[in-house]
């Protein structure tokens, strides 16, 4: 087995450990590179089935391109799709301008909060990646989260030997992320392997492309020449940005991610 | 990994290497420079990996963390541990799946309660691959002769844990010494760098000689197939081996490996570490925590399970207790039947007669499950020999299973008596003065099998053979104690439970008089087998599976049971409408349907005549 291959079958067994466990199960799916990957393990997983609805939280000011891939994957695939807005801070005109960490508090994690609740989750698959950045780095593959969503980082149980907090007080519920382990790059080359169809935002126009996507205000393209899967892979190789320098609530202040998480962020 | 005692400089260690070694992107050191300005602190490399605010204003790791980075011709995943005795818990998460340890000492502390407390874990999780680096060298002035001393101590205290580092390592992560090359200022050593020792360090290899075991994850019916699916943990399946399924021992043919996209060929064959998608070649049920298993090579079946423990728990564990035990797929409930040992961690100081076991405290243990579970091992099969403890919904402790000849060769109390101030009375007379006197050892044959199987038969011509030789014999009948000792019992599984419970205390008594004790009982439950065997000791029982076609049964029909099941009136006959667990490793397993009985008592009796000679 190789490098990709083990990540491979680490990633299957705990999606099959999350869908024998827990009742009521859902998927984060955000059409992004790592969603795209998380989708295709799921049908590995499940035989060509999608056994779990897959949650879209919309703040309305995602990438337009986004929302049409996602309208039609959706339909082409057929699965179960929930889509999640925060429709009070909507109409009470919440944007970025008010400052970019209560945006994305009002518009994903509490739009994320009220899906959780009015469909009664007991758990939603994540496909974070521990060199996204520090404070994702220090997470659980299943990582308990308290009603309100809120993330005990100093206090984490123990995972070893791949038993996993599978059970849980009614009052909690799991972030389950199966990507923990991979990188971007090992991700890029997974793509590649399994000639996994991705939106192609990613792909550069114009001498520019996405490295991550989000919401357009705050998500910036980075200077690129790479047309193709294997392009982008070489360009990640040789360079020294990080992934999410484009993403700017991240870089508000030092711990931003950290704050933003803690209160039940992806 | 890089484990050892709080502030001895691990994740400095690490933060230095990411640096050195050209891992880190742009920003990086940028940001934990705007960091310690923001705090009004020197540089802290730490910070690279110690991501959190909190751990960031103790200057603390809290939780672990992994990086992975290129070096060379490899790419490195590293894992870096809390030193704190609170993250304990942290520091194994990390430390399960690594391939090797450095375990970190300060030149200036010298070897700390953590530094050995952590080698002692290394030693339980496995992981024998370790190097010792003594970092901080820059604050003792390089002095070899401190490095001499420190590797001579810990030498010698690794020694007693079965580690044998492959290096110690001088370094200071501060300066840079000796973390990519040698170091002018560590003119007298002549080892490996950080880096150049990890380059040495040989990699796991995955070998597919193990015994096949997948336990099941799950049971999939999306569509008309029925997959079953788990993960090879040891050996590897191909299609149409032929698989057994465990407790329930049947067996069947892998017709098909499953896999997505269907475009994409399907698989001959999985090997170790790979997830499965399986459909059999005949209906059985199955279900999430059975084991397939190579048939040649089944693992153990037990109601009692033989551990080192390691605890986690913020209340100790505790004897007589319930817990929740994980073992790969399976799940049981468990109850503390004896803790044999209890050793603390830090300082392999090793006390007995306790009846709790505390926090980062270490043991023997040994449970006794409602069901009986299927496992191995930890030597033998290490992924379905390696469990946790859960108390409530928190995960307490990690074990070890044990090898099951070493549960058989204590001498174990059965649980405790309710009467709590007794104790046994040591008797004038040893087992050995009556075996001279008796001119044979004492043993208890167990006779086990459904009615009919031929028991009684087998016993009285064992009686009468073995008494023929003057050898001192006694056949504890089930039929016979019915009418006495456990004149109270029917035939409820609780009540066939009890009644064997009982049949094996007595056999315990006549074999300690110096007996030879021939058993004749149903007794259908592995752990009221298991139970008899753990009260009398392995060497001196030996069991015996008698077993005959159901034809055969039907017509011996001992009191009529058959023919009054098929008359319906509702009696329960164990192995036709009521539970019989065959014993999966018998000493002899005899099949009276053909044979005479001649043949059949000669055969147990020269297994006999051996084990009492």
């Amino acid at each position: 087995m190789d490098h990709l291959d083990q990540l491979e079958h680490q990633s299957l067994y705990i999606l099959r450990e999350a869908w024998a466990k827990i009742p009521r199960l859902a998927m984060l799916w955000s059409m992004g590179k790592d969603s795209t990957v998380l989708l295709w393990l799921t049908r590995k997983a499940f035989f060509g089935h999608i056994p779990f609805p897959l949650i879209h939280i919309d703040t309305t000011y995602k990438i337009p391109e986004m929302i049409a891939y996602r309208d039609r994957l959706a339909r082409e695939l057929g699965f179960e799709l929930i889509i999640g807005r925060n429709t009070q801070a909507l109409a009470d005109g919440m944007n970025h301008m008010r400052g970019r960490l209560v945006c994305c508090t009002a518009l994903k994690t509490d739009a994320l909060r009220q899906v959780l609740e009015e469909h009664k989750f007991s758990a939603i698959i994540v496909g974070i990646r521990r060199d996204e950045e520090g404070s994702r780095a220090k997470e659980r593959v299943f990582s308990a989260r308290s009603r309100q969503s809120t993330w005990d980082l100093v206090d984490q149980p123990p995972e070893f030997w791949d038993q996993y907090r599978t059970d849980f007080p009614p009052d909690e519920h799991v972030r389950v992320h199966p990507l923990l382990r991979w990188t971007e790059v090992d991700v890029w080359r997974y793509i590649e392997r399994e000639q996994i169809p991705i939106i192609d935002l990613y792909l550069a126009r114009e001498g520019r492309r996405y490295r991550s996507l989000g919401c357009e205000p705050c998500t910036a393209s980075c200077a690129s020449t790479a047309q193709s899967v294997s392009e982008i892979i070489a360009e990640l190789v040789a360079t020294r940005t990080s992934e999410r320098s484009g993403r700017a609530q991240d870089q508000e202040h030092s711990h931003a991610m950290e704050k933003l998480r803690v209160k039940g962020y992806m | 990994m890089v484990v050892g005692h709080v502030d001895h400089g691990k994740s400095t260690l690490v933060g230095r290497l990411l640096a050195e070694t050209g891992a880190l992107q742009d920003g990086r050191l940028e940001k934990v420079r705007r960091i310690c300005q923001e705090q009004h602190k020197p540089f802290e490399y730490a910070f690279l990996l110690d991501a959190l605010e909190e751990e960031q204003l103790q200057g603390v790791t809290i939780d672990i963390t992994e990086v992975r980075f290129p070096w060379r011709d490899h790419e490195y995943l590293v894992i870096d541990a809390p030193g704190h005795r609170e993250f304990i818990k942290n520091m194994i998460t990390g430390a399960a799946h690594a391939d090797a340890a450095l375990l970190l000492v300060d030149a200036k502390e010298g070897i700390q309660e953590q530094s050995r407390r952590h080698a002692y874990l290394l030693s339980f999780l496995g992981i024998t691959k370790v190097a010792v680096v003594v970092s901080k060298m820059d604050l003792v002035e390089y002095s070899e002769t401190i490095f001499d001393r420190i590797r001579d101590e810990y030498t010698h205290f690794l020694a007693g844990l079965n580690l044998h580092p492959l290096a110690f390592v001088p370094i200071s992560a501060v300066a840079g010494e000796n973390l990519l090359g040698p170091s002018d200022r560590l003119a007298w050593y002549q080892g490996p760098s950080v880096m150049g020792l990890l380059e040495q360090v040989p990699l796991t290899a995955q070998g597919a000689a193990g015994a096949l075991r997948i336990p099941v994850q799950d049971v999939y019916k999306f569509d008309d197939r029925r997959i079953v699916t788990g993960r090879v943990e040891s050996g590897r399946v191909q299609l149409g081996d032929e698989i057994q399924v465990w407790p329930s021992g049947h067996r069947a043919r892998v017709k098909s490996l499953e896999a997505w996209p269907p475009t994409a060929p399907a698989p001959v064959a999985l090997e170790t570490y790979q997830t499965v998608g399986l459909t059999l070649d005949s209906p059985l049920f199955i279900q999430r925590g059975d084991v397939l298993a190579d048939p040649a090579r089944p693992p153990h079946l037990s109601s009692f399970v033989a551990a080192n423990i390691f605890w986690l728990g913020r209340t100790p564990l505790t004897l007589n207790r319930e817990y929740t035990l994980k073992l790969a797929t399976a799940e049981r409930t468990v109850t503390v039947f004896s803790i044999n040992r209890v050793m603390h961690a830090a300082s392999l100081v090793v006390e007995h007669g306790k009846a709790h076991l505390g926090q980062n405290e270490a043991g023997e243990v040994v449970f006794q499950t409602g069901r009986p579970l299927v496992f191995d091992a930890a030597a033998e099969v290490p992924p379905t020999g390696r469990f946790v403890l859960l108390d409530g919904y928190d995960v307490v402790g990690g074990g070890i299973v044990l090898e099951v000849d070493e549960l058989y060769r204590r001498p174990y109390a059965h649980g405790l008596p309710k009467s709590g101030s007794i104790a046994p009375t040591e008797g004038a007379l040893t087992a050995a003065h009556r075996a001279m006197a008796y001119g044979h050892h004492s043993h208890v044959v167990w006779l086990t099998g459904v009615p009919g199987a031929g028991k009684s038969t087998a016993a009285r011509y064992l009686e009468r053979e073995l008494f023929a030789r003057q050898v001192k014999t006694f056949v504890l009948d089930g039929e016979n104690l019915r009418f006495g000792l456990s004149s109270d019992l029917g035939f409820t599984n609780a009540d066939r439970s009890e009644q064997a419970r009982r049949a094996a205390e007595v056999a315990r008594l006549f074999q300690q008089a110096g007996l030879v004790v021939i058993v004749a009982l149903v007794s259908p439950f592995v752990a009221d087998r298991e139970y008899a065997r753990i009260l009398v000791g392995d060497e001196h029982l030996t069991l015996i599976h008698l077993e005959a076609p159901l034809a055969v049964l039907r017509e011996r029909d001992p009191h009529g049971l058959y023919s009054r099941v098929a008359g319906g009136d509702g009696v329960q006959v164990p192995g036709l409408n009521a539970p019989y667990e065959a014993p999966a490793n018998p000493a002899l397993r005899l099949e009276t349907g053909e044979a005479s009985i001649d043949e059949i008592g000669a055969r147990i009796l020269e297994l006999v005549l051996r084990r009492i000679g």
